[in-house]
């Protein structure tokens, strides 16, 4: 399952092995893993022989990263890359939000760029009920305070 | 509240129990309309979006001044809940057409307020109205904290404050600017001691520039072709620069002169047309250049082959070349050829590429001219790797044959493919009181976002569109017997395929 897009064509390539919070290892060409900021400085740090260890990422969302840090790296063209990306985020709203959370933490800023904008096209264009309900998001305010909040930003709503 | 529930619930929140650098990257993409709606779902929410660091102040879709003023209250009352916070980013798009004459009092408002919270990068893009000035306030020069100003007039008159004093401004960038400061570059000079990137794009105005400066790395020109006048003598002595873009394009090149000192400079790009006199200095950094001359030549073609050939000189050591020329050949090769631009012709011009490792050639008309300069490479550029050759499909596979013939001195490996089309990346478009076309018909597949505005004049009939795309669609227009400029129509239009 992992690195199941690396290619083992070129001799010289160096592969780093990721683990993740629940003990999964996963083979990631070098090239690929250094897309990632964290990943980067922890094998300067020396970790590139051994495991390098990423307790904030659980296996389920590691995998999904490094499908996007191989693809990534593949020398695809920007159109296809376009097109994979499209489908990559294409999905609910709890694998985004670990994604966003482990492009973070792995310090990929390309990938929590286009994973922000993933989030934000879902909010356009809906009610404030609709949101919420798309992201659990709970109504704390008072019927007072939200009629207030509402007639000060009606232009919004018309 | 039973307390529990609430915890489940916030345990849920997939937006604000993120780090909030991160919610904020989500928010940032968010209109100030979207933001008003954002904040009534949670107090964490408001409290989010009040906080965000980047603000983009966009009026130019409230078109009536009862929607306008209902926006810019809006903005007057987040704005003055953020006192102090951190801003780094704040764009502001404003239309003074038609306009309230209050209103650039309120965006000069912004624009302090902007300044008072320590802003990083200010954008400005104005629609001025007819024969008005837009007076760029001096606070934003002496703003310490602003690191970044791009200014977008649409083609409006930009006066620029007179000062003394020196500013922290790294990037400065303006385009579609007119201003009658015939010393716009001893002002940027004097005043902007640490700038490393200028951009001027369709800057009208200014005839000769002159710009000197230690710190500059980049520097991009986009001179505008409709006038004879702009940009006609242009002189640059920055030792640090390392990148330089040129789009220069005139009908005549007669006193249009480009002198250069920019020992370190690594790229160099010029497109458009080729001027009287090039006094380049010496070169020795450059890496890669890349020319591109179109356009017509009014001067005997001797002459600017000859300027050419100045050019080339300078450019001896880089090892990466483009060369794609639409002005040789397309006029009259026949002549260019009498003028003897034969191998014979560059062999005799003293002209080593030493350090050439790629070079880009397109083949114009029939070729004939490049097919001289690629043999003379081939013959002499004793470490080039990768020749690259754009032929249109057009051509005979004559060419492919005599090139990949001929005795190279390098191991060098020619590839020919078709040219590529500039295809630009178009994902919005915005059509805001456009006269005089009566048929749109459009056609993209990566335009995202579709705006069209004020149908009133009746002069739009038909629009077209055609984008696989495209998500979003509006469409403002007053009433076909009124003239009132109030939105009757809005239409929303999913295109989601």
């Amino acid at each position: 399952m992992a690195s199941s897009e690396s290619t083992t064509t070129s001799t010289t390539t160096k592969v780093l092995r990721l683990k993740s919070s629940d003990n999964e290892i996963f083979g990631v060409e070098e090239k690929a893993a250094l897309q990632s900021e964290t990943i980067k400085s922890l094998a300067e740090d020396g970790y590139s022989e051994d495991v390098i260890p990423l307790f904030n990422v659980e296996k389920k969302t590691l995998a999904k990263i490094v499908e996007w840090l191989n693809k990534h790296a593949s020398g695809s063209s920007k159109e296809e890359l376009k097109r994979w990306d499209a489908d990559f985020v294409d999905v609910d709203k709890d694998v985004l939000y670990d994604l966003l959370l482990a492009s973070n933490y792995l310090n990929i800023e390309v990938l929590l760029h286009q994973l922000a904008q993933k989030v934000a096209d879902m909010i356009k264009g809906k009610k404030p009920e609709e949101i919420r309900q798309l992201f659990g998001i709970k109504n704390d305010f008072t019927p007072e305070e939200e009629a207030e909040i509402r007639r000060e930003n009606a232009w919004a709503f018309e | 509240m039973d307390s529990a529930n609430k915890s489940q619930f916030c345990d849920k929140d997939r937006i604000s129990n993120l780090p909030v650098h991160v919610a904020h990257h989500i928010l940032s993409f968010l209109t100030m309309e979207e933001l008003a709606r954002m904040c009534l779902t949670s107090k964490k929410h408001r409290e989010l979006c009040i906080s965000i660091p980047f603000l983009t102040i966009n009026g130019i879709p409230y078109r009536s001044s009862a929607k306008r003023a209902q926006f810019i209250n809006f903005i007057d009352r987040f704005l003055s809940l953020r006192n102090g916070m951190e801003t780094r980013q704040v764009t502001i798009c404003w239309s003074f057409k038609n306009g309230n004459s209050d209103d650039e009092y309120r965006v000069l408002t912004w624009l302090n307020h902007a300044i008072g919270c320590n802003v990083k990068l200010l954008e400005l893009e104005l629609v001025l109205d007819e024969d008005a000035v837009f007076f760029l306030p001096l606070g934003v020069f002496h703003c310490d904290s602003l690191m970044e100003l791009k200014v977008n007039l649409n083609g409006g008159v930009l006066k620029l404050p007179s000062t003394d004093g020196i500013c922290n401004i790294q990037s400065l960038s303006l385009r579609g600017v007119q201003t009658f400061d015939q010393n716009f570059g001893e002002w940027v000079s004097s005043l902007c001691k640490q700038l490393k990137l200028l951009s001027l794009a369709h800057v009208h105005g200014i005839t000769d520039i002159s710009i000197e400066s230690s710190s500059l790395q980049d520097l991009t020109i986009i001179a505008p072709s409709t006038s004879q006048n702009d940009f006609c003598r242009i002189t640059i002595s920055a030792e640090m620069l390392k990148k330089m873009r040129l789009d220069w394009r005139f009908n005549s090149s007669i006193g249009k002169s480009l002198k250069i000192y920019a020992p370190n400079l690594v790229t160099f790009s010029l497109y458009g047309s080729i001027a009287s006199s090039y006094c380049l200095g010496n070169l020795k950094h450059l890496l890669y250049a890349s020319f591109k001359f179109y356009g017509p030549v009014n001067t005997n073609e001797l002459s600017s082959s000859q300027n050419i050939l100045e050019l080339l000189q300078c450019i001896c050591t880089v090892k990466c070349l483009s060369l794609q020329d639409s002005t040789i050949t397309s006029r009259n090769p026949r002549s260019f050829e009498a003028y003897g631009f034969t191998r014979g012709y560059w062999e005799s011009q003293n002209l080593v590429f030493h350090q050439l490792k790629a070079a880009v050639i397109e083949l114009c008309n029939k070729g004939v001219n490049e097919l001289e300069f690629i043999k003379f490479l081939l013959k002499h550029a004793t470490v080039l790797e990768k020749l690259t050759v754009f032929d249109p499909p057009c051509f005979s596979s004559e060419i492919s044959k005599v090139i990949n013939d001929y005795e190279k001195v390098s191991s060098a490996e020619v590839v020919f493919a078709p040219k590529p089309s500039n295809t630009l990346q178009l994902r919005q478009l915005y059509l805001d009181h456009i006269l005089g076309i009566n048929d749109i018909s459009i056609k993209s597949s990566p335009l995202q976002e579709m705006t069209i505005i004020d149908l009133s004049s009746g002069d739009l009939c038909n629009i077209r569109v055609s984008a696989v795309m495209l998500k979003w669609m509006e469409c403002y227009g007053a009433t076909s017997e009124g003239h009132s400029a109030c939105p009757c129509s809005i239409l929303f239009i999913s295109f989601q395929i």
